[in-house]
C-alpha cells in the first residue's frame, strides 16, 4: 500500500490578511505578545518576542485551547453560552482571550497599566476582521513524500528503536 | 505537520504512566521539545491534562507531535471532552486485570460519544489497543480481550508500562496508523 504524505499550509494569501490582522493588533494594544490558534492548540499565529523559544509558543496554545476549552464546558453546565472571553490578571501582567468563530482563540499578553477595556475593544475589531477570513481558510498542499506502509515502518523504527 | 494523540483509558489504566515514560525514552533520543506540562491531583491522579511535544524527522519531513493524556476519573469528564478537541489518533490503554474488564468497556463507550458530538466516529479513527498490566496475577487473556476491546481489529500491543515495557512500541503503531489512515490512497488498497 503506498502512502502520499502532504504537508499542508494556510494559502498564503488568506495567511498574509491573518498575519496583517494579527500585527495591527499587536501595535495598537502594546501587547507584548499576540497569539492565534485553533481550538486543539495549533499554532496558526504569533506575534511578539516575548517567549524564549518556538515550542515555548506550541504549551501556550495548547494551554490556551484546553483552559478556554474548559470554560465553555464550565459556561454549558452554568447556562452561560455567550461566553467567549476569558481574562486572567496578576501584578505585573494580564492576559485576554477571546473566541473567534468558527473554531479560533485569540490571546493577547498586556503588560500591566494598559486598560483592558481598551484592549477587548481592540479585541473585538480584531475578531470580526478575522472571522471573515477564517470562513475562507484554505489550506494547499506544499510538500509530498511517497512511501509504502513497510518503509514507514522500517524508518519508525529505526528512529525510534523499539 | 502538526499532529494530536491522545492517551485515552479507564481510571488508573496507566495513561500517564506510559506518557511519562515515553517522555523520558524519546527525551534520551532528543526527539523532544521541551518539558513535559503535568496537572495532577496530590495524589498523582490526572486532574486535567498531561502532554509534551515530539518532532520527529522522516525524509525531511518534519512531524510535530503533541502527546496528551486525559483524565480517567468520572467526575473529570467534562475535561476529557477538551482534550479529545482535533485528536488525529488515538491509544486506547486497557487495564487487564479481570476486575477492570466492565469499566474499560464503559470508557470506550463513553469516548465514543464523546466523539460523535464533535462529528467524529470512533471507529473510524486511527486507534492502536495497549493491553497494560500484563503482570497482574488476574490479567485477562489477549484473545479474550481482542474480542471486548478491539472492534477496529487493529494492532494491539501487550505492555508493563511501569517497567517500559511496550510502551515504544505503542507509539510507534499509533503514528505509523496516523500517517496511513490519513494518508493511504484509497484507489491502492
Ligand atoms: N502492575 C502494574 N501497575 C501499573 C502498570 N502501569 C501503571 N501501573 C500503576 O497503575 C497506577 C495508575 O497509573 P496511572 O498511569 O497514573 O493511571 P492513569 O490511567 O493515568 O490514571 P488517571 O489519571 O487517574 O486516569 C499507578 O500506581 C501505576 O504505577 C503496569 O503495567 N503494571
Ligand atoms: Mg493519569
Amino acid at each position: 500500500m503506498e502512502l502520499d504524505i502532504v504537508q499542508y499550509e494556510i494559502d498564503r494569501e488568506i495567511k498574509e490578511g491573518i498575519d496583517r490582522i494579527i500585527s495591527n493588533l499587536f501595535n495598537k494594544s502594546s501587547a507584548e505578545l499576540v497569539l492565534l490558534t485553533d481550538d486543539a492548540g495549533r499554532i496558526v499565529c504569533l506575534c511578539g518576542d516575548k517567549l524564549s523559544n518556538d515550542y515555548a509558543a506550541e504549551f501556550l496554545a495548547s494551554i490556551i485551547s484546553g483552559v478556554f476549552g474548559a470554560a465553555l464546558e464550565m459556561g454549558k453546565i452554568l447556562s452561560m453560552e455567550d461566553l467567549d472571553i476569558l481574562q486572567y490578571e496578576s501584578k505585573n501582567m494580564d492576559v485576554v482571550i477571546k473566541f473567534i468563530p468558527p473554531r479560533f482563540l485569540l490571546g493577547v499578553l498586556v503588560r500591566k497599566g494598559t486598560s483592558l477595556g481598551t484592549v477587548r475593544l481592540f479585541l473585538r475589531e480584531a475578531s470580526e476582521e478575522l472571522s471573515s477570513q477564517m470562513e475562507n481558510l484554505k489550506f494547499v498542499p506544499v510538500k509530498t513524500i511517497k512511501m509504502d506502509v513497510k518503509t514507514l515502518e522500517e524508518k519508525l523504527n529505526k528512529l525510534l528503536g523499539s | 505537520m502538526k499532529l494530536k494523540l491522545v492517551y485515552f483509558g479507564s481510571s488508573l489504566a496507566g495513561k500517564s504512566t506510559n506518557v511519562k515514560t515515553l517522555y523520558k525514552i524519546l527525551k534520551e533520543k532528543n526527539l523532544v521539545k521541551g518539558d513535559m506540562v503535568v496537572m495532577e491531583t496530590e495524589e498523582q491522579r490526572t486532574l486535567f491534562m498531561e502532554f509534551f511535544i515530539s518532532s520527529i524527522n522522516i525524509e525531511g519531513f518534519e512531524l510535530e507531535l503533541k502527546i496528551l493524556t486525559t483524565p480517567g476519573q468520572f467526575r473529570l469528564h467534562p475535561l476529557r471532552k477538551v482534550i479529545m478537541k482535533g485528536v488525529d489518533g488515538l491509544v486506547f490503554v486497557v487495564d487487564s486485570s479481570k476486575e477492570r474488564e466492565k469499566i474499560n468497556f464503559l470508557v470506550m463507550r463513553e469516548t465514543a460519544a464523546v466523539l460523535k458530538e464533535m462529528g467524529e466516529d470512533l471507529m473510524r479513527f486511527p486507534v492502536v489497543v495497549q493491553y497494560n498490566k500484563r503482570d497482574l496475577p488476574d490479567a485477562m487473556d489477549i484473545e479474550d480481550m481482542q474480542v471486548r476491546f478491539n472492534p477496529w481489529a487493529t494492532d494491539y500491543v501487550p505492555a508493563v508500562a511501569v517497567e517500559g515495557v511496550g510502551v515504544l512500541e505503542t507509539f510507534e503503531k499509533a503514528i505509523k496508523n496516523i500517517l496511513v489512515r490519513k494518508y493511504a490512497r484509497s484507489a491502492l488498497i
